[in-house]
């Protein structure tokens, strides 16, 4: 009976612990969620102190945008690329240096540099080498849809934003990706020898499920910071050429700042929410129970 | 950047704050001690778009307080006007006084009653009187029009002299002279078409030189009357925009502002198309060029005209509690002794009567306003989001070369830009 007691007054105490935290969730994250789909449903300009409740007419016109269609397929292209790219860079880079290759801090140092680095400042490196290094570059091997710039090029445009983007994301993930290796315990891959494993089948075998937890957090960091891609874009191409790289991010702005269209830029904002939350759903979904706890 | 942005609008809050607080006391007193000079009395802040100019504008209240002791002004070039701007709008906390003039969609600020209707006020006889009658909003003058910028040709003057080249004084003949230059193994034009704005710059410049427009076309677009892609004018505009990117860099799609500056200044390209505001980033790229500006030509001679807008504009906010001091600073600031120092540290054309500007390398526009030959940019008649439309659809019209498909998005983007305002 006291004991009892006791509980549930430990239960109290840390509902009171996480107040704070939930006040400053709650005003900082839900206020805001509810107030942006609350103008979401309007038409306001962001000045004006008069507007109107429109309904669902900015969601309705969203649907027939063609402009934002595109810039839908630009994001997720690009998020499905970023992604892959990431994974298998970051994974082989760890591997690698958990393969106790010499010097393996100075290369751990090196390949981590590119995260202390600003994205604006990356970006706009990027955008002077893509204008005057990679010509050269293209020039000298002779390849032709590298002597002019690619940002001038639809086609290829993304893959310079993408460039600089896995360049500099790859550094958080490979280190995540060396931390989950060092988590493997030596005796499984003894024990794996002594059977006559094969380096694939050890890898398939016990590296693998021990990275899953790794794998997700991984994916739901590069899915996040993909389809909110705004500040590669704006540094590196603008949107451009002709709106061939405009994403979910930029349009946003675009439409927010630009144009003045505040009530349909959240209703953008909404439907990207929408998006991550669905896919970041599925992916917690499938995940889960194939890792392995130690 | 978000943080700094923050930090920045949390100073701008502060300083407002600071600024409402004193001065609801002190126009207490100055309602009390009338109009007369000299008793004005209160704090005014200005939030001031041109950064570039914050010294001068420092110069100008430092005199301006030799009249009017008790007026403090607080000056405030926050650098993202635009946002700060909107902020404090919604905020309800305007600042007092506020140039932020070049953006289209600065109409709603007008529209939705958040300046002072400046139209009767006696200093705005000061204004000549072409720059009062195209700066009206729906018939009516809110902002003090102060200085306004031009747009024309830069063009290095040693690479010309080199190549024998003389000033084009039409198309025709900046043509020959763009080819002379390619012959001679030098990019002619320096374009910046990664960069959306120097697009649509050029773009509405061309509108108004080729076929005047008042924004009556894509009115008549948006209603259904007429169409691009029937518009001899819109076609011709088309045409000469890809005649002209013919002579620029290959890649020009992807290059930068700042690339086709340094570019421009360092004498990889013989011209480039800008307005008065590009001068001194060209100086500041390469001080020893030797550079001049001349106007972008019309077909003929006789048709060359130079695209102006207000670059600098002063409007009173309603919500202030410090209209008579700010009135003050507005009539000190259009007295024509004052514009004319204002001019002699600024250099671009001023809209005040009897105010003579010396900067050589604008003397050539300066000859053709004067001579009433120039016309108001035409991206004021539209409505706000239209300037984004053209601009994106020029970008593709760069890179697409295709003039029909072009047209059929600016009856399209028409459509759009027009169904939201």
């Amino acid at each position: 009976m006291k004991k009892k007691f006791l509980l549930r007054e430990d239960t109290l105490t840390d509902f009171i612990i996480t107040l704070p935290g939930l006040f400053l969730y709650t005003l900082l994250f839900m206020v805001p969620v509810v107030m942006g789909f609350f103008y979401s449903l309007t038409d306001w300009n962001g000045i004006s102190k008069k507007f109107n409740i429109v309904g669902f007419a900015n969601y309705a016109a969203l649907m027939k945008d063609t402009r934002f269609a595109g810039t839908v397929r630009f994001t997720v292209y690009y998020t499905v690329l970023l992604i892959i790219g990431v994974v298998v860079i970051s994974l082989t880079t760890a591997l690698v240096l958990n393969s106790r290759i010499k010097g393996g801090n100075f290369f751990r140092a090196v390949f981590f540099f590119p995260a202390v680095l600003s994205l604006m400042t990356v970006g706009l490196i990027f955008k002077e080498l893509y204008y005057r290094v990679l010509p050269l570059v293209g020039e000298w091997l002779n390849i032709p849809a590298l002597q002019t710039n690619i940002l001038a090029n639809e086609d290829l445009a993304i893959y310079g934003i993408l460039f600089a983007n896995i360049w500099t994301a790859c550094a958080i993930p490979t280190l995540l990706f060396y931390a989950g290796l060092k988590n493997v315990p030596a005796d499984l891959y003894e024990a794996a020898d002594i059977d006559g494993a094969t380096a694939f089948q050890k890898f398939r075998r016990i590296t693998l499920p021990f990275l899953i937890p790794t794998f997700s957090m991984v994916f739901i960091l590069q899915l996040k910071l993909g389809l909110s891609v705004f500040d590669y874009v704006l540094s590196i191409t603008g949107g451009g050429p002709g709106g061939a790289t405009e994403s979910i991010g930029t349009i946003i702005y675009n439409t927010a700042f630009t144009d003045r269209r505040f009530g349909y830029a959240t209703a953008e904002s909404v439907v990207l929410f929408l998006i991550i939350a669905v896919i970041s759903l599925i992916q917690v979904r499938m995940t889960r129970g194939k890792e392995v706890t130690v | 950047m978000k943080r700094f942005l923050a930090l920045i609008l949390c100073v701008a809050l502060c300083l407002s704050l600071a600024a409402c607080g004193s001065g609801s006391s002190a126009s207490g007193g100055g309602s009390s001690t009338g109009t007369q000079e000299g008793t004005v009395s209160g704090e005014i802040e200005i939030l001031l778009h041109k950064v570039e100019i914050n010294e001068i504008m420092n110069t100008m209240i430092a005199e301006f307080n030799k009249e009017y002791p008790d007026v403090k002004v607080v000056l405030n070039a926050p650098g993202d006007t635009s946002t700060v701007l909107q902020a404090r709008a919604v905020a309800n906390d305007m600042p007092d006084i506020v140039t932020f003039t070049y953006n289209n969609s600065d109409l709603a600020y007008v529209r939705d009653g958040f300046y002072l209707d400046l139209t009767d006020q006696a200093f705005m006889q000061n204004v000549t009187d072409s720059a009062l009658e195209s700066n009206k909003i729906d018939g009516k003058n809110y902002y003090l029009p102060y200085i306004s910028n031009a747009y024309g040709v830069y063009y290095n003057v040693d690479i010309f002299e080199a190549n024998d080249i003389a000033i084009p004084t039409t198309l025709d003949e900046l043509y020959a002279a763009c080819e002379k230059l390619q012959a001679a193994g030098i990019t002619p034009i320096a374009f910046s078409d990664q960069e959306l704005w120097t697009l649509g710059h050029l773009g509405d410049r061309l509108m108004g030189l080729i076929f005047d427009d008042d924004g009556t076309l894509f009115e008549e677009i948006a209603a259904g009357e007429a169409s691009a892609t029937e518009h001899e004018g819109m076609r011709e505009v088309a045409e000469i925009y890809l005649k002209l990117h013919e002579y620029g860099q290959p890649d020009s799609l992807g290059v930068g502002y700042e690339q086709a500056i340094s570019a421009f200044a360092n004498g990889e390209a013989a011209m480039m198309l800008q307005g008065t505001w590009l001068l001194s980033l060209v100086k500041s790229a390469n001080p020893e060029m030797n550079v001049d500006v001349f106007p972008l030509p019309g077909r003929t001679a006789d048709e060359t005209r130079v695209g102006i807008n207000m670059d600098l504009g002063f409007a009173v906010s309603e919500s202030s509690e410090n209209q008579e001091a700010a009135l003050a600073f507005l009539s000190w600031m259009s007295d024509p002794e004052n514009a004319q120092m204002f001019a002699d540290m600024e250099g671009s054309t001023s809209l005040i009567k009897g105010v003579e500007v010396a900067t050589p390398e604008f003397a050539k526009m300066s000859e053709l306003i004067s001579a009433g030959k120039s016309f108001v940019i035409p991206r004021g008649y539209w409505a706000p989001s239209m300037v984004n439309e053209l601009q994106n659809a020029l970008q593709r019209l760069v890179s697409s070369k295709d003039v029909d498909q072009f047209l059929q998005e600016i009856d399209e983007g028409v459509k759009v830009a027009y169904a939201q305002s």
